[in-house]
């Protein structure tokens, strides 16, 4: 196969094996299995601006079982461990990388400044030094009042937690438990992001739960309420972006040649999260498809007709195991819907041809019966069409 | 469509309304029995305060063959299987589609040269209309592509072939040709059932019906064991069979064959007689018209008057459940849809039907264990009490079109 020529000139593309699912997040590598090996998987991730809808969809692509086995067998990918590919990361490098979020939110929340600025010299209603000192005032005046608020309520609910101490035997109480609190903050008082900032903190420290905030406020501020939070952060209601990258190779501590599981004593010399071989992957249980005659049989299924050049889609939908389809999905319709037999002297009901052969005829597809034969290692293909219809 | 009366198929909004009433009136009874009411009298009305009643009930009494090869039982009497057929649509002809037409069929042909169809005649006629039209369709499109082409060879301009457009029929605009002639007969009597070729061609030979109405078993013992209007005669003696021969023999034909033929054959609450005729009993019993499904790869269809009237909405597949999973391990007949249902099998008839408009619906048969009652009690129809039906509706959920 030329496919496997070209492997060999390229560096196999990573697929990463989670809980024996094999996925591939980088986009260029989706490409390249699309257009070079034919191999088109599906993509699962949300995309992360339109989340409320499930038609157009992002990375990871995961891969079909039979896609894997023919990819690593072929030698154009290889499977990564993702698990112990992760290694346990220094000090150094967690410390440059919190850095470097840090600079990262810096920059966002620099843009978005300068950018509201730009747009409100650019509206026009470019504000005179006389309007913008008032403005300044307006909102220092507003910080210092919600601060005086939050220091108020903040002594309130210390009360209210001293109190509900005394009340009960136990002092660290479900923060369900002490919701009916008449201090609670109104629902309707504004949040500045000062307060927002320094009640997301306690009620982080009130035992991580960020859901319902006042109640939480009122079981655990701390006694200290000004504890001091990066000024970034509650200087300004700009939100920023924490950006997690898709694909973890440029983590410090991802290493695909390296393993963090404790190495068994067969792999003590040789431990390493890529296994370029199924058998391999197998020895270490990172993946063990085919394991069984059916999972065998839709492999051995799945190679013939791929080398036969077609490209196969999932095709439960169409109560097969394969969509057939002559060309990139994207440009055609299937043309056969497959199933896998067995074995070539499996049992076939006759109310399967009839089933076969209806909704082939509804959705202009032959049907595909792929018979495997587990000794020959060879596959014979039988097609259903129903006859008499116009 | 009634085979006696076919319908004169011309167009016309009267037509449908009075298919309808002739309907009403051929299939006017759900059942072969008949229930005569005497005419309203003083001895009448003072039974009637007495809770009696001088309603009596005229019973048809029909005759059929069992035939444990085909497993089922052939009523060949003509008069007889008219009855089964519109009292209550039992049983289907065995070379027609349903309606036993074979004969109507083959005298209309002789008689009218086909302007009287049958439904079997409108479905092959519709057919060779629709391979007309697609011969025609191809050829247009054949011919506006060779225009262009000489466009192109003579004045050097490229022309796109259009696929539609005035030049080529489409479904709305296509019309059969005018001329009677070259269609019809000889078409369709080509694509109706092979049977019927000689017939056509030796004129002179009076019509004998060589048809039978072929009654499932169920079909058949819910007729004799309900109504008692079914005498079943033996295959080789035609003796009529009694009640607990024809349960023996009912069962005994759908068991698998046994190398050395034994006298007494082993009852089993698996036999696939015994789950279907649950299923059957149970839906006769609510009133439903309820007919093989193989069509739509499911195990039954149900109608709520009968196949004349309209389409079934319910396809029901039977799915038996043992109620010790280790009869299921012992025994010798492998039921089907009684192993787990693969999700690609599931979806696969759930679409076929959703595709005709039909509900699924999965019936589900609890087959009572051996542990629990004697074999002994499958002697006899009672033991039909022991088995349960239970029925779960199956709809085809898509979150992304089904939101308003």
């Amino acid at each position: 196969m030329s496919s496997g020529s070209r492997s060999s000139k390229t560096k196999p593309i990573p697929l990463r094996v989670a809980n024996k699912v094999a996925y591939v997040w980088d986009v260029d590598d989706i490409a390249t299995l699309r257009s070079m090996h034919r191999v088109c998987g599906v993509l699962t991730g949300t995309l992360p601006h339109l989340s409320q809808q499930n038609v157009f969809l992002g990375v990871p692509l995961v891969l079909m079982p039979e896609e894997v086995v023919l990819l690593v067998d072929t030698g154009v990918a290889v499977l990564i461990n993702d698990s112990t590919a992760h290694l346990q990361p220094t000090i150094p490098q967690l410390t440059k990388w919190s850095r470097e979020q840090q600079n990262s939110m810096r920059s966002q929340l620099a843009y978005a400044e300068s950018k509201t600025l730009r747009e409100g010299t650019q509206s026009g209603r470019a504000l005179s030094e006389e309007a913008q000192r008032k403005r300044k005032e307006r909102e220092e005046r507003k910080k210092a009042k919600a601060r005086e608020q939050a220091i108020i309520e903040a002594e309130e609910a210390h009360e209210a937690d001293i109190e509900d101490a005394n009340g009960k035997s136990s002092g660290d109480s479900d923060p369900a438990d002490s919701e009916p609190n008449v201090y609670m903050i109104s629902s309707t008082s504004t949040v500045t992001p000062a307060k927002a900032a320094k009640l997301r903190e306690s009620a982080l420290k009130g035992g991580g739960s960020l859901s319902p905030i006042p109640s939480t406020s009122s079981n655990s501020t701390p006694s200290k309420p000004s504890t001091p939070t990066p000024s970034f952060l509650s200087s300004s209601s700009q939100p920023y972006t924490i950006v997690v990258p898709a694909s973890s190779s440029e983590l410090e501590w991802y290493s695909p040649t390296h393993s963090s599981a404790p190495s068994f004593s067969s792999f003590a010399s040789t431990a390493t999260s890529t296994y370029t071989t199924l058998n391999a992957a197998r020895a270490a249980d990172v993946w063990t498809y085919p394991a069984t005659l059916t999972e065998r049989a839709r492999c051995g299924v799945f190679r013939g007709l791929w080398e036969q050049g077609y490209f196969m889609g999932v095709g439960i939908k169409f109560g097969g195991e394969y969509l057939v389809y002559p060309g990139d999905p994207l440009r055609y319709h299937s043309h056969f819907t497959a199933t896998v037999i067995e074995s070539p002297v499996a049992t076939l009901r006759p109310m399967e041809i009839v089933a076969h052969g209806r909704l082939g005829t509804a959705t202009k597809k032959a049907h595909l019966l792929c018979g495997w034969d587990d000794v020959k290692k060879e596959v014979s293909y039988l097609s259903i069409e129903w006859a008499g219809f116009g | 469509m009634s085979l006696i009366t076919p319908n004169t198929h011309t167009k016309g909004s009267q037509k449908s309304g009075a298919r309808k009433q002739e309907n009403n009136r051929i299939y006017a009874y759900p059942l072969p029995l008949l229930f005569i009411e005497p005419p309203p009298s003083k001895i009448g009305s003072v039974l009637g305060l007495l809770g009696l009643s001088l309603t009596w009930v005229e019973n048809p009494h029909c005759e059929g063959i069992f035939d444990p090869f085909t497993h089922s039982v052939w009523v060949s009497n003509h008069e007889h299987s008219l009855i089964l057929w519109r009292r209550g649509f039992f049983g289907k002809g065995d070379l027609s589609r349903s309606e036993p037409s074979w004969l109507a069929r083959q005298i209309n042909i002789r008689n009218t040269r086909g302007k009287q169809l049958t439904s079997e005649e409108v479905t092959a006629k519709r057919r060779a209309e629709r391979r007309q039209f697609k011969l025609d369709r191809a050829r247009a499109i054949a011919t506006v592509a060779e225009e262009a082409e000489t466009i192109f060879a003579t004045e050097g301009r490229v022309i796109q072939p259009a696929l539609s457009g005035p030049a080529i029929p489409s479904g709305a605009t296509w019309k059969p040709a005018t001329n009677p002639e070259p269609l019809d007969t000889s078409s369709y009597a080509q694509s109706t059932p092979i049977q019927e070729a000689p017939i056509i061609e030796e004129d002179e030979d009076p019509l004998t019906d060589v048809e039978h109405l072929q009654l499932t078993l169920q079909e058949a013992f819910f007729l004799l064991w309900n109504f008692d209007c079914l005498t079943v005669l033996d295959s080789n003696s035609l003796q009529p069979m009694t009640l607990s021969d024809i349960w023996i023999a009912f069962q005994t034909s759908e068991l698998p064959p046994r190398t050395p033929p034994s006298p007494k054959p082993q009852l089993r609450f698996d036999n696939p007689f015994l789950v279907n005729y649950v299923v059957y009993h149970h839906y006769r019993s609510l009133g439903w018209v309820i007919k093989g499904g193989i069509k739509f790869c499911v195990d039954y269809l149900l109608y709520k008057r009968g196949p004349v009237f309209s389409h079934a909405e319910l396809a029901l597949m039977v799915i038996p459940v043992y109620e010790d999973p280790e009869d299921q391990k012992a025994s010798p007949i492998d039921l089907p849809n009684s192993a787990p249902l693969t999700w690609s099998w599931l979806s696969t008839i759930n679409r076929v039907n959703s595709q005709v408009q039909k509900t699924l619906i999965l019936v589900y048969v609890t087959i009572p264990s051996e542990s629990r009652l004697s074999t002994e009690i499958l002697n006899t129809p009672a033991c039909l009490a022991h088995y349960s039906v239970r029925e779960v509706v199956l709809r085809r959920f898509i979150p992304a079109r089904m939101r308003d």
